[in-house]
């Protein structure tokens, strides 16, 4: 592993996710603007409800909103410490964040970070351990369904023993590409769904899914799962 | 407590408790009032908040889904015949279901109200019809409504002076809170599905174009009606001694606008059961929470109407007659730009439309932005209302600079910004409008001597009109913040060969699989 390491050419880089309560974009936004990092997005998200009545009582869930940071894994820690001291993650319920290790980047991205690497790495020293894990022991579980199921995938999720979830609506490309109506293409609407779960949980919340979500279903759902590590803000 | 329950209280609270303080504070100060008219304002304004908070939990569950799901089906069939028809049809029902446009028909004299409620409500189909084929055939929006307010001020000049006024409160006035929802959310289904670059400006747009079908099917009504004289819409207010009374005040109109209200809702629910019959869009859970949501609605909406109707009709009128009589006439102006300010966040669609735009947005134009701009757009048009009624200025003296500026206006500012400020235009114009700040007008109006057709009518078309100025500008200077952020950003351009890609080594144990 470390040889392989060495033949990458520049900093080691990491997709950082947090899912934050939408009325905290500012706060976040904020710290990650004081650390400086450039590339971050964001997309409007929905918790899911922890119980179906309150979903159908229309209090249970609330919009939570999602970034995706794309930063050196060296100023992982940094980042998300700061993020845990302004958005409180030691609390229950503050939000959640994690990063999905890259297995590639484009090469003129990684210039932006080996320029800056030397000057911000100096006032962070990465004997500083957080309360988060780093081994692999989480997993990231995503769902990609046919608008409108997210609720009962969810319900299943929850049965196999799925903590909560995250829903953002996306729009699927198909493979004949889009239809045509006069000026406008149209697409599929899909939602994914983003589950956080340990290792063990996994296959069984990963089965419960594709058996009533899979591909031969209505849902038409798809579901994979990735690698996260520096977890932040879950007690599974 | 719960989290979202908590949010939805907390935002209530805070839109109606500005205002409120406003005019109680006024009616010690200035205008010395009855306890009991001020009780009953205090007790409507706690049905306020009430059925503020139901309402927009009720939107948010039912009104919204609906009509993207509407939206989204409609695009996805592409047939443009069914898409033409069915826009006609919803813009259709919705109108005549609104519970805003009933009473601007009891106001509006001389016209009788099913002619002209069906003139609007046909005016609105046809423009939301328009608002689809806009899309389709990526007509941009400036354009559109640069024809139609041309066509507008056009057919007014063979409308009798009366009427003018009127007409434009029309436009503002059937955008209430039924329709806004649904629209705008139809706007957002309709730019879910599809990829191109315009879907996110084309979300918004709908409510704008729908705000011209009722102006110019009135000024077209107008030009044949004769008016014989105002109408002047308010009927006997209501005197409270005791607290009974009070109450008794409310139970009396409540079950006037539970009537009113099922109604409309029946009208939307009817529309909903074919189409999900039909297209089966929503499953077992969002088929209950559309439930709820409704009902969440029809609470909302029947307290606040209630709540609006008896508790600030009266306190309106009284402070208008009042002031406008007494020697300090002038301090209308002020005050009415104070109220302006305030009184926006107190409008149930202002919230719909302002998250709408967060949404579609993702954040970059948070709703304080907007909230603030619609504060300032609604304290502009009141101070200019209250010019008006001390002056007696003709209407177009503000209408016609008003508008042929913001339509200039479109042609420099992000599209996105043009089809936020013409809807929002119709989206400040609600019940709190119509009962609260009209009553306050033709109050004042009646004190200060002038005329009601011309001076008092005329204040939801200013309230409509100034958002559309300010809102542009907003997004003016919302263009040159992009600009300013594209020059900062150097580092943008990158060296070497574009398509270098970098790879990270990564171990996999080997895959299994789990039967």
């Amino acid at each position: 592993m470390s040889e392989k390491k060495s033949a990458v050419h520049g900093p080691v880089l990491k997709c950082l996710v947090f899912i934050i309560d939408w009325e905290k974009t500012k706060t976040l936004s904020d710290v990650l603007a004081r650390i400086n990092v450039r590339f971050h997005y964001i997309a409007k998200g929905k918790g899911t409800a922890s119980s179906e009545m309150l979903n159908v009582l229309g209090i249970g869930s609330s919009e939570k909103a999602v970034f995706f940071c794309l930063e050196q894994d060296i100023m992982a820690t940094l980042l998300l410490k700061e993020a845990s001291a302004a958005l409180g993650f030691y609390r229950p319920r503050a939000g959640i964040a994690f990063a999905i290790p890259l297995t590639g980047i484009n090469t003129p991205v990684l210039q932006i970070f080996k320029k800056s690497v030397m000057r911000e790495v100096k006032h962070f020293s990465d004997k500083e351990q957080l309360f988060m894990t780093s081994e692999l022991k989480y997993e990231l579980i995503i769902a990609v369904v046919n608008q409108g199921y997210s609720d009962e995938l969810m319900a299943a999720a929850r049965e196999a023993g799925a903590g909560g979830g995250t829903v953002i609506n996306v729009r699927g490309l198909m493979h004949e590409g889009p239809v045509k109506f006069f000026g406008i293409s149209v697409q599929e609407e899909r939602e994914a769904i983003m589950i956080l779960t340990s290792k063990e949980k996994k296959i069984p919340i990963m089965r419960a899914i594709g058996r009533d979500f899979g591909v031969n279903s209505k849902a038409a759902g798809i579901v994979y799962a990735v690698p996260v590590d520096s977890v932040l803000g879950v007690k599974l | 407590m719960n989290k979202v329950l908590k949010e939805k209280i907390i935002e209530a609270f805070t839109s109606v408790l500005p205002i409120t303080l406003i005019v109680l504070a006024a009616s010690v100060i200035l205008v010395p009032m009855p306890s009991g008219t001020i009780l009953m304002f205090l007790t409507g304004a706690l049905l306020l908040i009430v059925g503020m908070g139901f309402f927009t939990l009720g939107a948010d569950m039912a009104m919204m889904p609906i009509g993207e799901g509407i939206g989204v089906q409609l695009t996805k069939k592409t047939n443009l015949v069914l898409a033409i028809f069915i826009s006609f049809l919803i813009g259709l029902i919705i109108t005549i279901a609104e519970p805003d446009l009933q009473v601007l028909a009891d106001q509006v004299p001389s016209i009788p109200d099913l002619i002209l409620i069906v003139t609007v409500g046909i005016g609105v189909g046809l423009f939301l019809a328009l608002s689809v084929v806009r899309i389709l055939f990526r007509i941009p929006l400036p354009l559109m409504l640069l024809v139609f307010y041309v066509i507008v001020f056009t057919v007014s000049v063979f409308t009798p002076d009366n009427f003018i006024p009127m007409a434009f409160d029309s436009g503002g006035v059937t955008t209430g809170p039924i329709t806004v929802p649904f629209m705008l959310s139809m706007g957002l289904g309709f730019a879910a599905i599809r990829g191109d670059k315009s879907s996110r400006e084309d979300s918004f747009g709908f409510v704008a174009l729908c705000s011209v079908g009722p102006i110019l099917a009135v000024l077209v009504l107008g030009a044949f009606y004769n008016p014989a004289g105002p109408d002047t819409g308010i009927s006997a207010l209501p005197g409270a001694d005791t607290s009974r009374d009070v109450v008794l005040n409310f139970m009396t109109r409540l079950p006037v606008y539970l009537k009113e209200v099922c109604f409309a809702l029946a009208a939307i629910i009817v529309f909903f059961l074919i189409f999900q019959l039909i297209f089966r869009r929503y499953q077992k859970h969002q088929l209950a929470r559309i439930a709820v949501g409704f009902f969440y609605t029809l609470v909302g909406l029947v307290v606040f109407l209630t709540g609006v109707n008896v508790g600030f009709i009266p306190v309106g009128h009284a402070f208008g007659s009042q002031l406008a009589a007494s020697s300090l006439k002038w301090i209308l102006v002020p005050l009415g730009i104070l109220i302006g300010y305030f009184i926006v966040a107190a409008e149930p669609a202002v919230h719909v439309l302002n998250k709408q735009v967060e949404d579609v947005s993702q954040g970059a134009i948070p709703q304080k932005v907007m909230n603030l701009g619609l504060s300032i757009g609604m304290a502009a048009a009141l101070g200019i209302t209250m010019v008006r009624i001390l002056t007696g200025l003709h209407i177009m003296w503000f209408l016609i600079p008003g508008y042929a500026f913001s339509l200039i206006l479109t042609f420099f500012v992000p599209r996105i910004f043009t089809g936020i400020a013409f809807d929002s235009g119709g989206v400040c114009s609600g019940p709190m409008t119509s009962t609260f700040l009209l009553p306050l007008a033709m109050g004042a109006c009646e004190g200060a001597g002038g005329n009601l057709m011309t001076d008092a009518f005329g204040i939801v078309a200013m309230v409509a009109m100034t958002p559309l100025i300010v809102i542009q500008l907003i997004g003016l200077l919302y263009r040159h913040k992009l600009r300013a952020f594209e020059l900062i950003e150097p580092e943008k351009k990158f060296a070497g060969d574009p398509g270098a890609i970098t790879e990270y080594p990564f171990e996999y144990e080997g895959a299994r699989i789990y039967e």
